[in-house]
């Protein structure tokens, strides 16, 4: 077991050193001098900033020089400095991170929640008329962009029927919409693939023994089909974290929240490269240790992974 | 099914692959469904300036942010631009954003699978590990890098759409390859003395194909979606273009007094997607029943 662990451990070590030198190699990318590059495109970096810009990407020094430099920096939890604020870009993250986190974790919980609730409803009687209504909704659920949802639920929740506040302080109510949003893609994906994992388990021999047994079938469910379907539905879980990693950046700037996200797209559209490397770094730094978590949680539920 | 597409070389009374296929995919209603909507929406962006007579583009401020009404039937936008217009045209922008970021992603991620999958050895390797990192960002995070660097534009939000899905063609394609290389066909023209690219191109190529024509269907509607989210966030297609990512964006800030311009475009949206999912599912079911193409 710790040998498995011990071992995702190590190959991510690579993964990671190519992240950070395709983060590392995005402003040199710039066509032409990254520093007049930058000045020309932002309205917060002034011509005087020149070379303090120069030597906060540490253009001023050979390349594999400056990549160790780099490397360096960022071991030691220095991303640099923001332009546009004129900040510490980790104190930056550091304080939009929480807001992001607990979208997120609100919205992972929606997902495990409804989409287990759905996804088993709709298999206790398949072909029923609630199970076509979810599978339908959940067919929609799948093509729904999400930030048109997000805007028809301000719209209907916050503009016409005033239920939910749009601004203010931030509060479980505030979280609410933004959390559905940002799990209605995944709910529907885990709801259908928990349905057909379900399905699927049900035409077993143990789960005709199981009844034959004359076990009620609220238990031949609970204790024998679901421990079984849940394999499949578990990876895609993981699956979809990533995705809603992702997911945040559109939800953070349909609802104008606070969070990485948002402040990614304004580094972006700024052209603040520390911060945009920054934040690029630590998301897929996240990234990668979620589906570390993934895989070993993984294999402690299906020990045929770690002797794979 | 196994010997792919035979019936391009034996056109007799044979059933062939394709027949079969079309018959399992006429069997499916809601794909049906899916392809009648999808070649009304190409029918609509092909013929956009006979269907409509506004300009996407013309501005009368005065109409702005007019509610539906006959002679404009889903309302104007806030310069006062034809709402039904801009989404007709607005089909023109998503299918081409579409056909093309996936059209780069198969160009560049099949041939990268075929090869890796063919010659295995530390070439695969290298190109395994490469996937690895790629996939170790999350995709609107990839995108972002590349915007970052490229700018914001709708060609480059395409790019970076279809550098997102690579992945995706280099590993079914490469799976596939290392089915199909260990079959009696390939070890038969390899001893013949056909060259490698001629085997891979003329035996491997063919035989690998179908499930990524259903990855490839399926795509259509990933790429379409994630343009026209780059697009709302400010990073895809600028204003003026008629694009319904930036139309929900303008939508967006005229929430308070209007919602025809924040409804109809994602709608168009909405209604696009489903109708290339649904084709794309029952292709999935007509030609890859063995599931090969998983979509993300």
């Amino acid at each position: 077991m710790h040998r498995y662990i011990a071992w995702r451990l190590l190959i991510a070590i690579p993964t990671l050193l190519g992240v950070t030198l395709l983060i590392f190699s995005m402003v040199r990318l710039l066509p032409g001098d990254p520093v007049d590059f930058i000045v020309a495109h932002s309205s917060h970096a002034v011509a005087l900033d020149r070379d303090l810009i120069r030597r906060q990407l540490g253009l001023d020094l050979p390349g594999p020089v400056q990549y160790f430099h780099y490397l360096s920096r960022v071991l030691r939890g220095d991303l640099g400095r923001a332009i546009m604020f004129n900040q510490s870009v980790s104190e930056l993250i550091r304080r939009e991170l929480p807001y992001t986190v607990r979208l997120a974790a609100l919205a992972i919980s929606f997902v495990v929640l409804l989409g287990f609730s759905f996804g088993i409803l709709a298999a206790l009687k398949p072909n029923s008329w609630y199970d076509s209504a979810i599978m339908a909704t959940a067919v929609v659920g799948v093509s729904m962009p999400d930030f048109w949802i997000g805007m028809l639920f301000i719209l209907a929740f916050c503009i016409k029927l005033r239920w939910f506040p749009l601004l203010g302080p931030e509060s479980l109510r505030i979280l609410i919409l933004p959390a559905l949003v940002l799990a209605l893609r995944s709910t529907a994906i885990i709801a259908r693939m928990l349905r057909s994992s379900l399905l699927e388990v049900m035409g077993e021999d143990y789960i005709r023994t199981a009844r034959s047994k004359g076990l009620r079938e609220r238990i031949v469910i609970a204790k024998h089909a679901l421990k079984n379907a849940l394999l499949p539905v578990l990876t895609l879980l993981g699956l979809q974290l990533g995705g809603l990693l992702g997911g945040t950046v559109i939800v953070e700037n349909v609802f104008a929240r606070h969070g990485i996200g948002y402040l990614a797209v304004n580094a972006i559209l700024q052209r603040d490269y520390p911060l945009t490397q920054g934040i690029v770094l630590v998301m897929a730094v996240v990234f990668v240790g979620i589906n570390l978590f993934i895989d070993v949680v993984y294999s402690y539920v299906d020990p045929r992974i770690r002797y794979g | 099914m196994r010997f792919g597409l035979r019936s391009f070389e034996t056109s007799g009374k044979q059933r062939g692959l394709w027949t079969d296929a079309f018959r399992r995919y006429r069997r499916n209603k809601g794909a049906m469904l899916g392809m009648v909507l999808l070649l009304l929406i190409v029918f609509a962006a092909i013929m956009a300036p006979w269907i409509t007579k506004y300009s996407p583009f013309k501005q009368r401020i005065r109409d702005a942010l007019s509610p539906p009404s006959a002679s404009h039937i889903f309302g104007t936008d806030h310069l006062g631009r034809d709402l039904f217009a801009r989404i007709i045209y607005g089909a023109r922008t998503s299918l081409k954003v579409g056909s093309i970021a996936t059209g780069i992603a198969c160009c560049i991620g099949i041939p990268l699978g075929l090869v890796s999958g063919y010659y295995s050895g530390w070439l695969d390797t290298i190109m395994m590990r490469l996937v690895d990192i790629l996939l170790a960002f999350p995709g609107m995070l990839l995108a972002l890098a590349i915007m970052a660097i490229l700018g914001p534009s709708l060609s480059n939000a395409m790019f970076a759409a279809g550098v997102y899905i690579i992945p995706d063609y280099v590993r079914v394609a490469r799976a596939s390859t290392l089915a199909v290389r260990e079959m009696d066909y390939v070890a038969s023209a390899r001893a013949i003395g056909c060259p490698s690219w001629y085997t891979i191109q003329r035996h491997i190529f063919p035989n690998v194909l179908l499930p990524l024509i259903v990855l490839a269907s399926l795509n259509l509607a990933s790429t379409i979606l994630f343009v026209a989210g780059l697009s709302f966030l400010g990073m895809g297609a600028q204003p003026p273009t008629a694009e319904w990512g930036i139309m929900l964006k303008d939508g967006r800030l005229y929430l308070r007094q209007a919602w025809w311009p924040a409804v109809f475009p994602g709608l168009a949206l909405l209604i696009s997607l489903l109708a290339i999912n649904m084709v794309g599912e029952g292709l999935r079911n007509a030609l890859d029943p063995r599931g090969l193409a998983r979509g993300r």
